[in-house]
This record gives C-alpha cells, structure tokens and sequence, in this order.
C-alpha cells in the first residue's frame, strides 16, 4: 500500500523534530473506559431551545430538525459553538424565535451567549444548516447558513459578523436549503460552496398525510418533488457565481441532506458523496478540473443492496480499516441501515454495512447526524450517530420504532467492524432524545474529542469525552496559499502498529459543522514516527517523532510544527 | 414490510385451505362451500360472498363458510372484515386449523408484528408446522428481535429439514449479521431443495456480489431477468455485477433497463400501499391494475383488477381488461367466460366480440369465430375490422 497519492508531489522539507512532553502513562487497550458526561447545564447551554414553529398544522419541515456545531468564531484557538434555533412561521407565532444562537467558550469549561455582540440576533429565519470556513482568505472563520427561504452568508469581521448574502450571488435562490460544505472543488485556493436543497415544499402546497387514517401527522418526501442542489463558485472577491450545470451538478434528483468531501481515487482532487432522501445516493468525482462527474449508481453507493433508495440523511466519509481504502457511512430511515460503502478499485464500491456489523444495530433507529471521529483516541475511526423519528407517536403505530431513541457509539476494531457500545454503558448517549445535527471537537482542549448535539423541538446536548488515558496529537494545517483552512489537505500519521488517515474538510454529518483540527488517537505510544501531510496543491511535506500531548500547527512549506 | 416481501421473495398468501369438512355436514352446504370455493379460486370474490351467505341462512353456524369467507375478505384486503370471520371460525372451533395462521399473516400486512407473532405461537401450540415457525421467525426478524428469529427457523428446519424458506430466512440472517459465507451456505441448501425458484436465486446472486463474487453471480440474476422482465433489483444487480467484471457497455445497458424499471416498481408499490389502506377505492386499484400490466406483471394485475371488479361488479371495462389478462397468461377458457359474461350484460358490445372471436381462433375453433363476428356485425354492419377479421376464416 502507497503512502503516496498518484499524482505529482513535490517534497519539500524532511524535517526531524522531537517535542517534549508530559504524555501520560499509557494504559492497556482492555483497561480503556469510554464514558461521556453531559455537560450542557454546567457549560450554560441549558437555555437553548430549537424551535419547530408547529402550531398544530404539521407542516413538513417542522419534523427535520437543524443542526449546529463548532466555530472559532474570534481565533483564540478555543470551539465556540453556533447552534441554528429553527424558527416560526409569518403570521402562525406572535413570538418570533432567534435565527441563530453564537456562544464563547470561556476556556474554563463554559460558554457564553453572545449572539447579540456578534451581531447575529437581528436574523429571523425559517433555518436549518451551517458550515464554517475562511471563504475570503482573511484568517478568519466566516460561515454560510441555510434556511427554507433564502440562505445567508456571514462574514468574519475580527469577531463580529456581517450578512454579506445580498450581492453574494447567493442570495438569489430561495429553495429549501439543508446541509451545505465549503470545499474548493478546483484547487484556485478559493473555497466554493455547494448547497443542498430538498423538495419543493410551501404552506400552499402542503398535503395531507396521516398514520391513522384521522389525524394529520408529518409527510415524507416522496410526495413532494425534488429540488436540485446547486454549486457555487467562489471569484475570490467576495461573491460566488451559479455553476450548478457547467460543473456537472445537473440533473440531479434533489431531497438532500448531507453531503461528504472525499477523495476515494487518490487523484488529489476533492470529490462529493450525497446523501439522498428516499432518492438514490450521490458520487460525484472529480473530473481534475473543478467539474464533475456522478457515477452513485455505477459505483455502488447510491442503493441497497438490492437497488432500493433509502432515506439519506447524514453521511461521512473516511479510512477505517488496514485497506486504507475511503469508506463513506450514510445515516438512514428506521428499517434501513446506515449504509456502508468501502472503495473497492476503479469507481467501484462495497456494501459493508452488514460484514462492518454496523447494519443490523442500526437498523431499527433513524440515523440523522453521524460522524467519524476518534472517541477513544485509540488511532482508529469510530462512528457517532444521532438518532430520533420524524414522525411523533410513531411507536403507537409501528413496534420496535421509537421517537426519541439512544445514539449509537460504534467503536472500531481497528479494522472495520464496529460494536455499538452505547448499550453496554449507562450515561447521556443511552439517553433517548429526537437527535438531529451531530457535530465534535475538543471544546475543553484536554485531547479528547467532545460531542455536540441538537434535537428536534428541543435542547442541545454537549457530551464532554471523558476518556483521558490515550496519547493523542492535535494537527492544525495552514496552505503558504490558497484555502486558509486546508481543506482537502490529507495527513497520514504513522506509530508502530498503525497507519492513520485523515482529511481536513467541512460538511459531513447532517447540517451541522465539526472543527477542521485533525486528531490522532496514539493509543499508549507516546511519540507519532511519522506525520505525512498531502497539501491541496499535491506538494508533500513529512515530519517525524513528534511526541503527543500537544497541538501543534503547520504551515506548508516552512518545514517545522508550531506549538499552540 | 414490502420491501422484506421482494426481498426474501416469500409467497405470504399461502393461506390454508377450507377443506376441514365435517363428516356430518349438510350436503346443501357442502356443495355451497364448493360453489363459493370455486368462485373464489377464479376470482369472482362478490358471487363468492354472496354464495357463502346462502351458506349460512342453511347452517349459520358451518365454521368452513366463515373461515371461506376470511379468506375471500383478505384477498379483497379487508382485513379487519378477514379477522371477524376468523375469530367467528375460532369461537365455534378453538382448534380450527389455520385460523391463527391467516390471522397472523394479516397482522404482518398490517405491521402489526406482536399480534402475529401472537396468532402464530397460538397456530404452532395447536399444529406445530415449518411454515408456522418460519412465519414466526419472520416476524420476530422484521420486529428487530433476530436471536429468536433465529430460533424460530430452526426449530423449521428441524421440524422440516426439507423447507426451503427456513433456510433462505436464516441466510439472511446470517448476512445481516456480517457472516457472508454462513448466509451463502443456507441460500445453497434453500436453493437447492426448491432450484426452481426465482426469489431464491436472485438472493443467491446478491449474496455472491456482496461476497465479491461477481462472475458467479452473473446466472443467478441472468435466470431472474430473462424470466422477470420487470424485476428491477435484478436488473440493477446484474448490470452492477457486469460492471464489476470489466463488461461495463452491458453493465450500463441493465443499469439503464433498472433506471427505466425503477419508476414502474415505485409506482406500483404507491398504488399498492393505498390500495391496501384503502380498499374501498376503486380507482386505486385500477391504477395498481394499470401500473402491474404496464410491467408485465399479467397475474398481479389481474388480482388488482378483480378487487376492483368486487367493487363495481357492472364495469364492463374491468372485466374486458381481467378477460385479456386472462388471455395473455393463456387461461383461453376464463377469458371466453369472462367475455360471455360482459356479453350477457350487454350483447351491443361489438368489440367483445371481436375479442371473444379472437380467443376462439387462437384456440383453433373457427365456427364458434366467425358465429362471435357474425354477432357483431349485427350490431355494427359498417364495422371494418370485424369484416377483415371475418376475411381471414375463409
């Protein structure tokens, strides 16, 4: 197996650096606890609630939830967290509810609500997503936010934000928007922008639906028709250009609603899973030029494995086993399984939901968030879910299937076949609630990757990884030029016994954004021997013995870490 | 709970038959219960009903009428009507056989997944059989409760080592727990105690592509094409295994027929999921009718049609539509009843018997022919085609 991606690399440093630390005593992998806390009280996050706007109409998108996430919204180095509060509907609600809610992580452990000194409180929206990037290179975490009427744009302006969407060339389009992801699709360094949408829904067009042949309940989506997502190029001066057809987004079927950053062919170029909603799930590959190719259906991913289309809902996409080939995880409806999908060769790939003995646990929950991350810093990818019906009383009507279900924690042999752990532990993600958005980082800076989650109609929920045994190494990357934030920058680390692979990127999981820190799981090594980081540009920079217990930066083409 | 039908491709109206006949049963009323049975088997499900209440103003009590009569009301998907006649059967005989298993076979069609595995524990308590476990099993499977699914298939095997269906449903199993070559290993013995069986071999073919085995697969989900033209997930799984092995020009060629299916499969199963919500709409199943016969799917879309036909016994439409299904699955002999039928109704209408002539010429009578189209052309002297027709005799 080839460290390297095919393709040209220019080396350009080969640098030995030893940093010292206090790495604790490592502890045996049977010895290792996973155990989270919620924290969300004690971090001042109680007060939050999502909105759904229900009045009693059961109108559609009351039932999807939003999502929320991370940002260092003022680059001290610290998550901060933005949550999307939902919203109500014109004329329905006398209390209109706040768009989006920004709060600062007060590095102790707790957060304060600052939305208002942001200057995000004078938004009221009907919302749904947020991903985070550095769109206009200034150094700074600017975000994109998507709601059912027209999306927005926030610019980083030194810790306040300003809505920039009118002239954007964003604010055109006024469709149901889901989940969107920065990503620079043509490697020009300017990060661009695709937004999913979902189905032509409106209060005049809504229909009927019931579970009991009386009562109005939630519809699904196959009722309504789809809407294309769309593609935006960023021109690097602040405005983005509609390139929807000529970068081959077209057709597409629509009802989105998460969508992954890969790079399954190793060419170096970013391509695109979709996760699709009751329609076929979608691969786009990048032609090496900014344009793409869809070949879902082809591949393998886009179905069952009978060819049948489920209910995508978040989606990841990453390498979790010894074939170092990119598996990509898409959460679905109660009776179908998380779909797994492991790159074979070509275009081609595998079911594996069923042999990564993650199908059947799933199989009775509706999977909504859902990441990749390493929980127990072990050096493998574990999978997170968040899960909860659409469908409120679905269990008077359907056995086995419930409206507020546990998470799923499955934790990683190492070699791709998981175990569900959350029903072996008592703690919050045994707790059933109606999960939505998912989304990590290491809020408290101890190593471990924290975990945040929202609910339908209800709180947020900050899990603190409690899990400190393990050696870890936190990587930050930073391009000489081009996207501030690296995107699509790939590192590899190597210990003794492991080969880690891990890509910089937005999106993933379901409208909801994860810090872009890289983490590595050492385990009880103390010292990562090798560190290979694959810039955008193709250029390869290795590093060696870097001991743990540290974050450390990189910038390309320097040829040394920076501690933080 | 259709996507578990067509995936396991397990026949789920295998209901018992009324044949439990008491030694002293009133011979008027046996031969009713024959009438009205043989009415059902062809699918005149109202006269059926009607011959089974005659039934009962002889003996209101005959267990065999109500637990005909839940048989007739399951097919017309009145299922709650089905359960009323069963739980009649079952209060003038406790120990009825097949009365908990029907039961149990509705509650699946109607998800509800306690309530049969209620009725078939009851069934097996009374008659232990294969097929009530493997029933059992597969609804302990569909309800997430798969170790006593497992269980239950084989206690079938155990029982019946020679039941296809126990072996096929614990592959399953096997596959969703990640053991492919367990999975492959039962879909060989199903397969090989029933090699004639569609459903089967297409599973067998998705197994051996989920195993990586793509060349193998390939006649599996051949034989599943040539002989389903309509199925979809063999189509798609065909071209996915010829892209597979370098055959991508064929590959694409399926891929795009399963593009083309998927949307006939997605509306039958709409039509279908209302129809069965709401049996009392008669353009449902018209459409469910329709969207079958577009497919090819000559025997669904007769049972769709004769539902409707219950519905409006007078369309003459739907029974000229059930008439040429009737011919095109080469059942000539219901097909000129069905015609005489819509003809006594009303003898005015000449393309009946233009297509009651038709079917007599396929089956080589030429007088009873010309006689149909000499009819018509009483009826239509101008009419060209029956003239044309008429040329061809001589």
């Amino acid at each position: 197996m080839s460290l390297f991606p095919a393709g040209k690399i220019t080396v350009f440093f080969v640098v030995i650096l030893f940093i010292t630390c206090d790495s604790k005593q490592p502890a045996s992998t049977n010895e290792i606890q996973i155990n989270f806390t919620n924290v969300t009280a004690t971090a001042g996050l109680a007060n939050f609630r999502h909105v759904t706007g229900a009045v009693g109409d059961k109108w559609f998108p009351e039932s999807m939830g939003s999502g929320g996430g991370f940002i260092d919204y003022n680059g001290d180095g610290w998550s901060d967290i933005l949550l999307v509060g939902g919203g109500t509907w014109p004329g329905k609600s006398v209390a209109v509810a706040p768009a989006l809610f920004l709060y600062h992580n007060n590095q102790d452990g707790t957060f304060k609500n600052v939305t208002a000194a942001a200057g995000l409180d004078d938004l009221h929206t009907y919302g749904f997503g947020i991903t985070v990037a550095d769109y206009d290179n200034d150094d700074d975490q600017d975000f994109f936010f998507t709601t059912i009427w027209q999306n927005h744009l926030f610019r980083n302006d030194k810790g306040t934000f300003t809505n920039v969407s009118l002239g954007s060339g964003l604010e055109k389009d006024s469709f149901w928007s889901t989940t969107a992801i920065f990503f620079d699709a043509d490697q020009d360094g300017w990060v661009d922008l695709y937004v999913g949408s979902y189905v032509d829904w409106s209060p005049e067009n809504d229909i009927w639906c019931t579970l009991d042949g009386n009562t109005k309940n939630y519809c699904t989506p196959e009722l309504y028709d789809g809407v294309p997502s769309r593609f935006y190029r960023n021109n690097g001066d602040g405005t983005f250009s509609d390139k929807t057809e000529q970068a081959g987004f077209l057709p597409s079927p629509g009802k989105m609603l998460g969508a992954a950053e890969l790079d399954f062919n190793n060419d170096g170029w970013p391509d695109l899973a979709v996760a699709s909603d009751t329609q076929r799930d979608l691969l786009y590959v990048n032609n090496g030029d900014g344009t793409f190719k869809e070949i879902g259906a082809v591949s393998g991913m886009a179905y069952d494995e009978n060819g049948r289309a489920r209910a995508g809902m978040g989606i990841d996409a990453g390498v979790v086993d010894k074939s170092g080939k990119e598996t990509i995880f898409v959460g679905n409806f109660s009776k179908e399984m998380i779909g797994v999908f492991r790159h074979q060769s070509g275009n081609f790939f595998e079911d594996r939901a069923a042999i990564s003995k993650i199908g059947r646990p799933s199989l009775m929950t509706l999977t909504f968030g859902l990441f990749l991350f390493d929980a127990e810093l072990d050096g493998d990818l574990d999978l997170f879910t968040a899960n909860g019906h659409v469908q409120i009383g679905i269990e008077d009507t359907q056995d086995g299937i419930y409206y507020r279900e546990p998470s799923h924690l499955f934790l990683n042999d190492g070699d791709g076949h998981f175990t569900d752990i959350v029903p072996s532990i008592s703690g919050p993600l045994d707790r059933p609630i109606v999960g939505r958005g998912a989304a990590y980082a290491d809020y408290d800076k101890n190593g471990t990757l924290d975990i945040l989650v929202t609910e339908n109609g209800g709180p947020v929920h900050l899990f603190r990884n409690e899990n400190n045994e393990n050696n870890f190494l936190r990587v930050n990357v930073r391009p000489s030029s081009g996207n501030r934030n690296g995107l699509s920058t790939k590192l590899v680390g190597i210990t003794k016994n492991k080969r880690m692979e891990r890509r910089v990127k937005t999106g993933s999981s379901f409208m909801s954004h994860s810090e872009t820190t890289v983490t590595f799981g050492l385990g009880s090594e103390e010292v990562l021997d090798s560190l290979y980081v694959y810039w955008p540009n193709n250029s390869m920079e290795m590093f060696h013995n870097i001991h743990s217990g540290k974050e450390i930066n990189i910038t390309e083409g320097q040829g040394k870490l920076a501690v933080q | 709970m259709n996507k578990k039908l067509l995936l396991m491709g397990i026949c789920v109206s295998c209901f018992f038959n009324a044949c439990q006949k008491k030694p002293d049963i009133d011979p008027a009323v046996a031969g009713l219960i024959f009438q009205a049975e043989t009415a059902f088997r062809n699918g005149y499900y109202n006269a059926a009903l009607t011959i089974t209440d005659s039934a009962l103003v002889i003996s209101p009590h005959e267990v065999d009428v109500f637990f005909l009569r839940g048989r007739v009301f399951t097919n017309l998907a009145r299922l709650n009507k089905a359960e009323v006649a069963y739980r009649t059967v079952l209060s003038l005989n406790p120990n009825y056989q097949g009365a908990w298993f029907n039961m149990g076979t509705n509650s699946i069609r109607q998800d509800d997944l306690p309530a049969a595995i209620a009725h078939y524990k009851s069934e097996l308590l009374l008659y232990p059989s294969a097929r009530t476990m493997v029933q059992l099993g597969r609804a302990y499977a569909d309800l997430g409760k798969i170790d006593s699914a497992a269980f239950a298939y084989e206690d079938a095997i155990k029982t019946d080592s020679k039941n296809a269906a126990a072996y096929m449903r614990l592959g399953h199993l096997y596959k969703d727990s990640g053991d492919i070559t367990k999975a492959i290993e039962y879909a060989t013995s199903g397969l090989n105690l029933d090699p004639g069986n569609l459903d089967y071999k297409y599973i067998m073919g998705s197994l051996l592509l989920l195993n990586g085995e793509p060349q193998v697969s390939l006649p599996f989900f051949q034989a599943v094409t040539s002989n389903r033209p309509w199925h979809y997930w063999a189509h798609h799984n065909l071209g996915q295994a010829l892209y597979r092995i370098g055959n991508e020009a064929k590959g694409q060629h399926y891929m795009d027929m399963a593009k083309e299916l998927q949307k006939g499969i997605q509306e039958v199963e709409n039509w279908r999921n209302l129809a069965n919500l709401n049996p009392d709409q008669l353009m449902l199943w018209i459409n469910l009718g329709n969207s079958l016969k577009n497919m090819g799917r000559i025997q669904e879309a007769k049972d769709a049609f004769l539902v409707a036909l219950s519905i409006s016994p007078m369309s003459f439409a739907l029974q000229n539509n059930i008439a040429n299904l009737c011919l095109m699955d080469g059942d000539t002999a219901q097909a000129i009843i069905r015609y005489k039928a819509i003809l006594s109704l009303d003898s005015t209408l000449v393309d009946i018997w233009l297509n009651l002539g038709v079917v007599h010429v396929s089956s080589g009578r030429k007088n009873d022919a010309r006689q149909a189209w000499m009819e018509g052309l009483e009826y239509d002297p101008d009419n060209t085609t029956l003239k044309d027709y008429l040329k061809t005799l001589n």
